[in-house]
């Protein structure tokens, strides 16, 4: 009896330890998945959401649209239009060939081409078959209803106006980001921000539609309003198009600026270049020279030193300053002129461009008032303008300058300027004195169009001539080139101060200057009693038999950029009183 | 409880039931022709872009002057007041 209640006390034991035991293991397991359950709902909770993410549900970006740029008076210069652009996904599709044969029919491709691109995709389940189709092709493409053919909406950036304002404009590459101009200027408020359609789809990768699909809206581009004027562009375009081809010459720029706002409302390279296909363009054509390339600019450049010799005193309006009827050395130097002159006043010696005058009044200041004089109009310093690539020309310290550099520099060589500074430092003999910072943006607005910023306000960057001195070169020295020397040049309805320039161009690789080889340039302001415009055209390398003096090549261009501009901005003509020769 | 009230129970709750599935049936028709006119906004808005842009190209002043020597206008000299800016309204609409 004792070892039968033994042996069951034994039993009890070992049930009663198993128990435990099994308690003990399963507690253990409880615990343990109770851990591994907090550790998943918190620690790995993001990642495997992410995870489950992904593999549920497929993520489509939605492009923002790029913002347009409208010229001064509203007109579209640059939009994006929509268009589509057809995928594939190759795993499953069954039969490429035939849906390659069925695409290739609509969208004019080689089928093998299409069936290719399927068949040796680098990415399994995604392969672009053509970009950016019409939206004929796409509801064709629909309509077939073939499975594992998709089409994406996607931007198109389009310049309707093909040619025109292309310099000032840019483009845009094909990853929507501006490469070139305000397009790549401004590239952050015009592009937006893309959002993204996040879609739940079953195991055969196909939507669900309704409530499963997640839209975040794209925020489009901001949008900008220019200076330019593309009717005045484009006659200036027209013009210098016409007048580089009848002198056979290299190639041309043009500007049109206002002087008392700094505004550019034309801006011109020839030859030129469409955004819309500029891959088909060489670099060089795609360059807009008026800001990236530094030219040696002659006599252009005289009124620029003569008027700073006034102002100081180096000379006197009234002076007479012989001028050695064309033939003088200045210390070894033998220097003429194109027309022999006796005595002449500041006024004649603008005129004439007597290079001796300038040698002579260069001799006078020096050096370092010189270099000074070059330094204020804004010549060597970047106008910032804000198209990229914007050189801030050539301009020596007086250490590199040699003794014929005081003769050189008054008339425009030994240094090296941009057009845009030229037409910059011009426009101050028409506003007062002032240096103006040139604008192409007149303002930035939002999206819906709301302004942003506006910058209608000119900038002044500093004074640069006493309104006296620049009142006299714009109405007294400057009219006297046309209405004396050139009156040919002259627009009869609208008054004309300008002036002529025919400057050697220098070799490239070497010293010294290429043989007929000539920049021909003519500067303008008008109506010079109440300026509205400052025109600027340069041709560059004009077939030399045919001519290349500044006032026969790019004089005529001037005149009547500048009649058409000003009858299109309705400016009233001025009476033949007003525009009589002082 | 009665089968009689087991009965009623039953087809009140077959009732209930028959009417979400009515109601979820009618939210994902609303919520499908919401998206079949948002994709018709879409639709429109691109139409809308797309005819901008077409507008902008006849605007341009090359293309007026293209259609003033097609039409045979006589505007000569006076061609840019033809594009000035009280004017160029009017001179696109010769189009329509």
């Amino acid at each position: 009896m004792k070892t039968n209640r033994s042996t069951e006390s034994n039993v009890q034991r070992w049930q009663l330890g198993s128990a435990k035991l099994i308690f003990g293991v399963a507690l253990v397991l409880f615990v343990g998945l109770a851990v591994r359950l907090v550790y998943i709902n918190t620690v790995m909770s993001k990642r495997l959401l992410d995870i489950a993410e992904s593999q549920q549900r497929s993520r489509l970006a939605i492009d923002a649209r790029r913002g347009t740029i409208l010229d001064v008076r509203g007109r579209l210069l640059a939009g994006s239009r929509p268009r589509y652009s057809v995928y594939a996904d190759p795993a499953i599709i069954e039969q490429p060939d035939e849906v390659a044969r069925m695409l290739g029919s609509v969208l004019e491709v080689d089928p093998g081409v299409l069936e290719n691109e399927i068949r040796s995709s680098s990415t399994p389940r995604f392969c672009w078959l053509e970009r950016l189709i019409d939206d004929a092709q796409a509801d064709a493409i629909r309509s077939m209803h073939i499975y594992g053919i998709g089409m994406r909406s996607e931007f198109e950036r389009y310049w309707p106006m093909d040619e025109t304002a292309a310099h000032v404009l840019g483009f845009v590459g094909a990853d929507g980001h501006g490469l070139g101009g305000l397009e790549m200027r401004f590239d952050e408020h015009l592009s937006g921000k893309p959002g993204y359609r996040t879609t739940l789809r079953d195991a055969r990768r196909r939507a669900i539609g309704g409530e499963a699909s997640r839209i975040v809206a794209p925020q489009d581009g901001g949008h900008l309003v220019l200076t330019i004027d593309s009717v005045i562009q484009h006659i200036v375009e027209k013009r210098l198009a016409e007048q580089v081809e009848q002198y056979n010459a290299e190639n041309g720029i043009a500007i049109v600026m206002n002087p008392r706002t700094g505004e550019i409302l034309a801006m011109a390279c020839v030859p030129t270049f469409n955004p819309n296909h500029y891959n088909d363009f060489a670099v060089s054509l795609r360059r807009n020279r008026v800001v990236t390339d530094p030219v040696e600019p002659g006599s252009v450049f005289k009124p620029f030193i003569a008027a700073v010799a006034l102002e100081q005193g180096f000379v006197g309006p009234r002076e007479l300053i012989d001028c050695h009827n064309g033939l003088y050395n200045f210390d070894g130097r033998l220097m003429n002129d194109s027309s022999p002159h006796g005595e002449m006043n500041i006024r004649d010696i603008i005129a004439y461009s007597s290079n001796i005058g300038m040698g002579i009044i260069g001799t006078r200041m020096g050096d370092e008032a010189l270099y000074a004089a070059v330094k204020r109009f804004g010549f060597g310093t970047k106008t910032q303008i804000g198209i990229a690539g914007e050189s801030g020309g050539i301009v020596y310290d007086t250490d590199r300058w040699s003794s014929y550099s005081k003769t050189s520099v008054p008339m425009g060589q030994e240094l090296a300027i941009t057009p845009i500074q030229l037409v910059t430092a011009f426009s101050s003999f028409f506003n007062g004195g002032y240096l103006l910072r040139p604008r192409l943006v007149r303002s930035q607005l939002r999206a819906d169009f709301t302004t942003e910023e506006s910058f209608v306000e000119p900038e002044i960057i500093r004074r640069v001539v006493p309104e006296d001195i620049a009142h006299y070169m714009a109405t007294q020295a400057l009219p006297a080139v046309v209405a004396r020397h050139r009156p040919e040049l002259d627009v009869a309805e609208y008054p004309t101060a300008g002036k002529t320039g025919t400057a050697q161009v220098p070799h490239s690789d070497k010293g010294g200057y290429e043989h007929n080889a000539y920049l021909s340039s003519f500067i303008a302001g008008a109506p010079y009693d109440d300026p509205q415009i400052v025109v600027l055209v340069m041709i560059r390398k004009p077939e030399y038999a045919l001519g290349h003096l500044g006032y026969e090549v790019a004089g005529p261009a001037v005149r009547d950029i500048t009649r058409s501009t000003l009858q299109y901005l309705q400016v009233p003509p001025a009476n033949t009183q007003a525009s009589a020769m002082p | 409880m009665t089968p009689t009230r087991a009965g009623v129970a039953l087809l009140l709750v077959g009732i209930i039931c028959l009417i979400v599935v009515a109601l979820r049936a009618e939210k994902v028709r609303v919520e499908t022709r919401i998206q079949a006119h948002t994709a018709e906004i879409v639709h429109c808005r691109r139409q809308v872009w797309s005819l901008q842009m077409e507008i902008a190209r006849l605007r341009s002043p090359e293309k007026i002057q293209q259609r003033i020597e097609r039409f045979s206008l006589t505007v000569g000299a006076d061609f840019d007041r033809w594009l000035s800016p009280d004017t160029d309204e009017a001179l696109a609409s010769l189009e329509e």
